[in-house]
């Protein structure tokens, strides 16, 4: 009963009046901003990374992960509504919601959705409560050798998962790469790319990154496509489904959830290919797929609870290896460095009240979400009314502020200002960041393992095929390398994608 | 502007571009050897493999139909850009509340429709907001500004 005692021990620490403060605030951010278009948690997370330091560490974690998981739930309100996805995870809803919404079903589909991510999002705690502790068992072994093998394998998923260009998502990584050896050398002392600027000494802090390309990269891109009209439907009734209802998604749920959480496990996955597969895969089971684009609950249950899975099985690789698995989590990352905190699988045994306090925190989180969404959903209809006009210099306003609140230096605004315009381009380029930001958090420790692992071997190449785990996640990463070259299925992953999109 | 190149090749240019130039700095970067990596070593991996792949893209772009870069409006690009910098330059001498006031309205000038009355309100409230929530709410240390 090790695992009651453990989970005790987080509902302890949940539970205290400034942690559940905190998860409170969280997810109530994070529905805001996921009920918003246009502004990501990506970008909330870097600028609330800032403040989150003068937190204890439990607090500043259950905060920022509540804001990820709450945007999940408002991004959905938002895609039935308006017919506009809040998040990029919403997409898929937007088109079965959006229809239910139209046809009168508006707070069917509201509860759908909301009782379909509860279900994930509490599933999803299990699975994290028994998996993760026996994930991080295993990885204690873990040698420089292994670490560099694993990286290498997540990099190589992430860029199987991302969309579009393979050779453009593996260069953006490389660019990150190239960024993260900004700095002082670790091992030699030298300094490396810093121009002669004392500041540039520590390397460049990934908030900067993270809010230029995304924060400040993508306002520009949203108001240069230009604003799209906005009807949505302002009616709701109906919010408590009858037992029928529940009945008919209570399945597509639970798919979605078992498909969304293996496929946020894997770097890169995340909520937004859950939420696509899990769509197709509803449509491909369904008697009468014709009904699909035209209100089927089973197309808002499917992808919102595998969305929502997802986003919580993330944190599992993120906790036990110290492997983000996307820009979320890359963050999440950050937060616990700037804590003094080392992700890894030392993690748990370290920091029992923080591991199992998070946890428990979601499980809470996921509850306090559904309450926020179902009967004040009204608020966020209002809320929707806010002109995108209006919005996003507030976005340009919190940006800046964010930034410039890491180091209380106007030279990472200034920064923040460049990586903003690089974003853009690389927008236009049709190049993604989020390798990018992979590669700029995971580059640094690729270097160390890498260096570490070859001086304990003398220089030996052949270190990481002898050792059994490197030996099998370089084999994996082979396995994927070559169904990424293999054309056939490269159609497939387009198809995929395009399916869910119809 | 219409940009009728692809984006195959400009990213390939990007790319070599971005690669060469780590090079160049790092060219006196001591490389060492395997089992002792200099600071030179890893960086220099990578911007090799970066140019590989730039060449890859601008050799494919020649073989294959892709996509064309397309109109691309420069307005919201330099105005939004020019305000955050202008955020930048006048934080540290001229405090927060101006520099909010600079980027909240530098930001609107960057929209299709201006609305001067709206826009100075919106200003003017969220750097009242803001000043409140992050200054005296969370303790940030943001510049005051002084009047004489």
């Amino acid at each position: 009963m090790e695992l009651f005692n453990e989970l005790l021990l987080g509902f302890s620490v949940a539970l205290t009046p400034t942690n559940l403060a905190y998860g409170f605030l969280g997810v109530l951010l994070g529905t805001i901003i996921g009920v918003l278009p246009g502004l990501g948690p990506v970008a909330t997370i870097s600028i609330l990374l800032p403040v989150t330091f003068a937190l204890p560490a439990p607090a500043a974690l259950i905060m920022l992960a509540g804001i990820y998981y709450g945007a999940q739930y408002g991004g959905s309100t938002t895609a039935i509504l308006v017919n506009l996805p809040g998040e990029s995870s919403s997409v898929v809803t937007a088109i079965d919601g959006y229809q239910m919404a139209r046809k009168g079903r508006a707070g069917l589909a509201l509860a759908t959705a909301a009782l379909s991510s509860f279900l994930a999002g509490t599933l999803a705690t299990v699975v994290i409560a028994v998996a993760a502790p026996a994930l991080a068992e295993v990885a204690l072994d873990f040698g420089p050798a292994d670490y560099f093998s694993l990286m290498l394998f997540g990099l190589i998923a992430a860029v199987i998962l991302a969309h579009g260009s393979v050779i453009k998502a593996i260069g953006m990584i490389l660019v990150g790469i190239l960024l993260g050896t900004m700095g002082i050398d670790a091992n030699t002392g030298l300094e490396r790319y810093t121009f002669g600027v004392p500041t540039f000494g520590d390397g460049i802090d990934f908030a900067v990154i993270a809010m230029g390309m995304f924060g400040i990269g993508e306002t520009i891109a949203n108001l240069e496509r230009g604003e799209a009209s906005r009807t949505f439907v302002k009616e709701v009734r109906g919010l408590w489904p009858s037992f029928a209802e529940i009945r008919s998604f209570l399945k597509p749920a639970l798919r979605g959830t078992v498909l969304g959480g293996c496929l946020g496990l894997l770097p890169g996955g995340g909520p937004v290919l859950a939420s696509f597969s899990t769509y197709a895969l509803e449509k491909k089971l369904s008697k009468e797929p014709g009904r699909f684009g035209h209100g089927a609950i089973e197309g808002v249950a499917g992808p919102e609870a595998a969305n929502n899975a997802a986003a919580q099985t993330a944190f599992i690789p993120m906790l036990t290896l110290g492997l983000p698995s996307s820009a979320v989590m890359a963050l999440m990352i950050g937060a616990l460095m700037m804590q003094g905190l080392s992700p890894g699988p030392q993690l748990m045994n370290q920091r029992p009240d923080l591991f199992w306090g998070l946890i428990a925190s979601m499980w809470l989180g996921n509850l306090m979400l559904v309450i926020l969404n179902l009967p004040l959903v009204g608020i966020w209809v209002k809320l929707l009314s806010v002109p995108y006009r209006m919005l996003y210099p507030a976005i340009m306003l919190f940006c800046c502020i964010g930034v410039y609140s890491i180091h209380n230096n106007a030279l990472d605004v200034v920064l923040a200002a460049i990586f903003g315009g690089f974003g853009f381009i690389a927008q236009r380029l049709r190049c993604e960041p989020a390798p990018l930001l992979l590669g700029f958090i995971l580059g640094p420790m690729i270097e160390e393992t890498l260096r570490r692992a070859l001086l304990i071997s003398h220089g030996d190449p052949t270190v990481f095929v002898t050792r059994p785990i490197s030996l099998t996640f370089l084999v994996m990463a082979f396995l994927l390398l070559i169904v990424l070259v293999a054309p056939m299925i490269r159609m497939t992953r387009q198809k995929a994608f395009e399916e869910g999109a119809e | 502007m219409n940009i009728r190149l692809s984006t195959d090749f400009l990213t390939g240019l990007l790319f070599c571009g971005l690669g060469a130039l780590a090079i160049i700095i790092g060219s006196d970067y001591p490389v060492g050897t395997a089992s002792r990596m200099g600071a030179g070593y890893f960086p220099r991996i990578i911007s090799v493999g970066l140019i590989l792949l730039g060449g890859v893209l601008i050799v494919r772009s020649f073989l294959t139909e892709t996509e064309e870069v397309g109109r691309i409006d420069p307005r919201p690009l330099v105005i939004l850009l020019a305000s955050v910098l202008a955020f930048g330059l006048l934080i540290e001498d001229w405090g927060f509340p101006l520099a909010g006031l600079v980027v909240v309205i530098g930001a609107s000038l960057a929209g299709r429709h201006f609305r001067p009355l709206e826009t100075g309100l919106l200003a003017v409230g969220l750097v009242v907001a803001c000043t409140l929530l992050f200054s005296y709410g969370l303790g940030l240390n943001l510049p005051h500004t002084r009047f004489w």
